[in-house]
């Protein structure tokens, strides 16, 4: 079938789309600007502006426009960690036997030391997301704490609501800890002979600076220790760089 | 000329689509570094992402529930139905990559992207939190003008005035690129915002800490640096700088904005190298490489040729004398192909045009007694491409013939750990068998029959003619059968 326009219908229709590419590139403007608009609004500290508005910024960036660029910042990561686990084993005759401590970090940067490629680099990423959802609070969140009063106002009961929000960061922090803890006891000292785990964050406090050329051993060592933790099931670990 | 044609002018020229190599560059390496994170971990998948993580389901369910998110991986988290997403992901990252249907396999790579992202969000880094966000602006993005199955195609299809509808898409191309722009300056100035309020960036000693902590340290490299106050000073407050003033190098003027582009480049390989975050400098490197124009692409492109000719022929001729082909010949790689499969000439064809150093000697193995000669195999050799290094005496084949050709060809060096990876995995030897036992394969010079006995002699001098514009006509045989 065809059409055959009327003239003067077709100058129409011509018309039409230039208007339509001539209005458009407006229109993406229109767009760029309210996304990026949002998109600062998102990222600038809290002021009263943000304040009022929060909802509505929240409500358009999450989910899919979430985004963090602290990157190292206000200050870098500046003591190297460790994780280590001791594992309750179930024995033969009944009794349970708790192991030392095992290092589940170190043999992971080892084979990134010795290789880029590792496939080491990706497993180390859990543990490290877990021990900084426990134990660093965002800088930003501390702030806010610092300016909360106790009349109730929208700033206090914004700032309650993301302290809650870290508060189940850590937990989730904590519960993803003791499930890497099992599945690195099942892979020491075999599958299903764990019956509890528990994680000990070492911390490597090295010289600073100014005594930069001190080795790590001058540093300080300090150790957090978490609860025992019923084991989990896990899906295998398995890693030939690490199982050397 | 009054206002309205100024601005009828202006539409027209920015329904012209820009940046269409760098948006190419950008899908291969975002994709190439998607490909690396699904096969690296290969063999932990179930540890990281599979039914039983190491980040719960059901946390994982509830994070979906209250963040009003999706993933395919919520889908069920039977065994079966992990693995068919999983490597579902990977394929069609893989044909994304290629350049297939990229309008449909853009987004559809962000939907999978996006589903691993949210199985564990643990993993992830700086880098991997802005391709997802870059990703929604690609949706809207030409990313397979160039080096794509997409511009084969379209090589075939008569030219026509644009359309309404192609100049529309043309502005959404371009909108979509600035708003790259946009996202990359808004990292970097907010990261740059963040740090200067920082103590030890102050301080210009926060690059001591980054490099010397356990995760981030590279022994005996990255003591040089720790150690030497002057460097590690200004490599601190460098970065500060770099960005800070990235948003406005960026759109002052070009030479800023080369300079700015630059300085990223530097920034994130010296971050590759120093503290390990492949993946990250990768995806920002991809994300960069969108923004430098076609024109400034074509002309690196011109200025690398004729710089690497004038090299090698001063260096050749005067300081190696005769004798310089001889350096080379150890590499020398010959490539046994069908020439009765245009799909794989034109393959060879564009191989020939990435062998800078002329180490590859393509050789037919339909011309009579070309198999017997070189003792190959009639039934491997039908079913799978052969290289063979020069001193070997077995042939690498399939993917390992690629990854051996790859090895040769300067501008595929940054592919050569993919195709090492997938071909260990086994993944890259089925791949190719797919597609090989689809290709087509169509007689040359046949009279009677399509055997290999009734094709012409070969003839080694016969194959690469001496300019490239000659190589490609001769590649193009017509094939009479």
């Amino acid at each position: 079938m065809s059409i055959h326009l009327h003239p003067g219908r077709k100058s129409s229709f011509c018309g039409l789309t230039r208007g339509l590419l001539n209005f458009f590139p407006i229109g993406i403007a229109l767009v760029l600007i309210v996304h990026f608009g949002f998109t600062m609004a998102y990222l600038t500290p809290l002021n009263p502006i943000k304040l009022r508005v929060y909802d509505s910024i929240i409500a358009y960036m999450h989910p899919f426009f979430v985004q963090n660029w602290h990157l190292f910042a206000p200050d870098p990561v500046k003591d190297t960690r460790v994780l280590t686990v001791a594992c309750r084993l179930r024995n033969p005759d009944g009794s349970t036997s708790v192991t030392a401590w095992a290092d589940i970090s170190t043999p992971l940067r080892q084979a990134r030391y010795r290789n880029r490629f590792t496939p080491a680099d990706r497993l180390d990423r859990p543990q490290s997301s877990a021990v900084h959802a426990i134990f660093n609070r965002d800088e930003t969140l501390n702030t806010l704490l610092k300016r909360r009063t106790e009349e109730p106002s929208e700033y206090n009961t914004l700032v309650d609501e993301l302290v809650e929000i870290d508060a189940r960061e850590r937990e989730n922090g904590v519960l993803l800890l003791n499930r890497i803890a099992s599945a690195h006891c099942d892979r020491l000292y075999g599958h299903g002979r764990t019956e509890a785990v528990q994680v000990r964050i070492v911390v490597l406090r090295f010289p600073r600076f100014s005594q930069r050329h001190l080795p790590d051993e001058a540093g300080e060592l300090s150790y957090i220790l978490l609860d025992w933790a019923p084991y989990e099931e896990v899906a295998p670990l398995v890693l030939a760089e690490v199982n050397r | 000329m009054n206002v309205l044609q100024t601005w009828q002018r202006w539409t027209e020229t920015f329904g012209q689509e820009r940046h269409l190599i760098g948006a190419s560059f950008f899908r291969i390496g975002a994709g190439l570094t998607l490909l690396y994170q699904y096969l690296i971990n290969y063999h932990q998948r179930h540890y990281l992402y599979g039914p039983n993580a190491v980040w719960p389901y059901d946390r994982f369910l509830e994070k979906l529930r209250e963040a009003g998110s999706f993933s395919l991986y919520a889908f069920s988290n039977h065994p079966m139905v992990f693995e068919a997403i999983f490597h579902l992901g990977i394929l069609v990252t893989a044909l994304w990559v290629l350049g297939w249907r990229t309008r449909i396999m853009t987004p559809l790579t962000y939907i999978f992207l996006w589903s691993l992202h949210e199985r564990n969000p643990t993993l992830w880094d700086g880098g991997d939190n802005v391709l997802q966000i870059v990703m929604v602006y690609a949706i809207f993005a030409n990313l397979g003008a160039h080096f794509s199955l997409d511009a084969e195609r379209r090589r075939e299809m008569t030219h026509r005035r644009p359309n309404t509808w192609q100049q529309i898409a043309a502005m959404c191309h371009n909108g979509a690129m600035l708003a790259f722009a946009l996202q990359l300056c808004i990292v970097y100035a907010t990261a740059g915002l963040y740090k200067v309020q920082g103590e030890m960036w102050q301080s210009g000693t926060a690059l001591y800490y980054v490099m010397r902590v356990d995760e981030f340290t590279w022994p005996g490299y990255s003591e040089r640096v720790y150690l030497n106050v002057p460097l590690i000073v200004a490599s601190s407050y460098a970065t500060v700088a770099f960005q800070v003033s990235f948003p406005f190098l960026f759109f002052l003027n070009r030479w800023t904005r080369r300079l700015a582009l630059l300085a990223a480049f530097g920034f994130h390989l010296g971050i590759a190298l120093f503290m390990g975050l492949i993946t990250f400098s990768a995806i920002m490197i991809s994300i960069e490489l969108a923004l430098v124009s076609d024109d400034e692409y074509r002309s690196l492109g011109r200025w690398f040729r004729d710089l690497g000719v004038g090299i090698w022929r001063r260096f050749a001729v005067r300081v190696v004398g005769p004798s310089h082909k001889d350096l080379l010949e150890p590499f020398r790689v010959q490539v046994f192909y069908d020439n009765g499969c245009p799909f794989c000439q034109r393959t060879l064809v564009r191989l020939q045009k990435l062998d800078w150093l002329g180490l590859l000697e393509p050789i037919p193995f339909r011309q009579p007694g070309v198999v017997e000669h070189y003792g190959l195999d009639e039934t491997r050799i039908e079913a799978r491409i052969q290289a063979r290094s020069i001193n070997d005496s077995e042939p690498a084949e399939g993917i390992g013939a690629f990854r051996l050709i790859a090895s040769r060809l300067p501008a595929l060096w940054p592919m050569w750990p993919f195709l090492y990876i997938s071909e260990h995995l086994g993944i890259g030897q089925r791949l190719y068998d797919w597609v090989a036992a689809r290709r087509q394969t169509i007689p040359v010079q046949c009279t009677s029959s399509c055997g290999l006995e009734s094709a012409e002699p070969y003839d080694r001098t016969s194959i690469k003619p001496t300019s490239p514009e000659l190589w490609v006509n001769h590649m193009s045989v017509r094939c009479d059968g």
